[in-house]
């Protein structure tokens, strides 16, 4: 099959990756093969080429917002048949029985692995995935728009929840690229006022419409009158410090006094 | 604070910045019921996806353009 390895992680992309053939490899018992129909370009995936993440396998297929199909089961799988849409993601397997795993903070597992890191993601025709680690997706969407979800989607989420956002809180953005477009509109639904701060013209005038979504703003307005709340959250989503004020780091509650675009 | 990697941040002012019980979170990994609570949200809501295919033969220039901030949205690439 077809597949990019990274080969040389550096500045130099073009040197960093190469395409190359590969067996098409095989499931374990309780994996999947799935056929891949489209791969998100995460920005792991970029520190990983550039040699910022040092790989943890040489030679590593990177990808890991993965949207395919079962092509063939191993043993011992009875929750996916071939012929499913299949969600392959960044965390590719954990312990099960650490202390982190326990309590449901798998996240922190130490013998935590990934996919496109420690393992072969999707910048192939195929890859193998943990059952147990696999996603059922939901309809309605085309493969390429959900494969963002699959990493960009699924950590923004988790920082809307880390920031623990009151309803009608109001939450600012600091780098507007694909997590946090996503998040963004999570945050909107659930009734928040949402501040992005971006250098990007075309990111300014995405977050402006994304504002403007009919939906998303009266569920905000209804939000807003029944349960208006006064605390406020920032979320840091670039990883490059917005400025040299803000401080790059900011999730962090904020008085309702001051504006969450205030530190320019 | 969310993202695998971060530049060096900027030394703190502490009243400015961290006074008046101020919390600072950051963001590992996820784990399976986040991405399933939230494939579950874009299944009852319709999410926007600004989405930016890339022949799976362009690999390496989808990276470039994200590298160089060209990527409006999320880069996929497609077989």
């Amino acid at each position: 099959m077809y597949a990019w390895q990274v080969v040389e992680p550096g500045p130099d992309l073009r040197r960093a990756l190469r395409r190359v053939t590969m067996r098409v490899p095989r499931p374990a018992a309780g994996e999947l093969l799935v056929a891949v129909d489209a791969c998100g370009v995460c920005r792991t995936d970029l520190h990983v080429a550039a040699g910022e993440l040092p790989v943890h396998r040489p030679g590593v297929v990177p990808g890991h917002e993965i949207v395919g199909h079962v092509l063939e089961t191993g043993g011992e799988v009875t929750d996916f048949r071939p012929g499913d849409a299949v969600g392959v993601a960044w965390l590719r397997e954990t312990c099960g029985s650490c202390g982190y795993c326990r309590a449901g903070a798998e996240n922190l597992c130490a013998a935590s692995r990934y996919t496109g890191w420690d393992a072969d993601g999707g910048y192939a025709d195929c890859a193998v995935v943990r059952a147990d680690f696999a996603y059922q997706l939901p309809e309605g969407y085309a493969a390429a728009e959900l494969a963002p979800l699959l990493c960009a989607g699924i950590i923004g989420y988790r920082a809307l929840r880390r920031a623990d956002l009151p309803p009608g809180g109001r939450l600012g953005i600091y780098g507007f690229g694909a997590s946090a477009h996503l998040a963004a509109q999570v945050a909107l639904a659930e009734g928040a006022r949402v501040h992005v701060l971006t250098r990007s013209p075309q990111a300014r005038e995405l977050a402006l419409e994304l504002g403007r979504a009919p939906r998303a703003r009266r569920t905000r307005d209804r939000l807003n009158r029944s349960r208006r709340q006064s605390c406020s959250r920032r979320l840091v989503t670039s990883s490059r410090s917005p400025c040299r004020h803000s401080t790059g780091a900011a999730l962090w509650q904020w008085p309702a006094s001051t504006s969450a675009t205030s530190h320019r | 604070m969310a993202g695998i990697y971060l530049s060096d941040i900027p030394p703190l002012n502490y009243d400015r910045d961290l006074f008046q019980e101020r919390t600072l979170r950051s963001v590992t990994a996820n784990t399976r019921a986040d991405g399933r609570k939230l494939l579950a949200f874009a299944a009852k809501h319709r999410l926007r996806v600004e989405a930016v295919a890339y022949p799976m033969t362009h690999a390496s220039d989808a990276l470039a353009d994200l590298a160089a901030d060209r990527v409006n949205g999320a880069a996929v690439l497609v077989p």
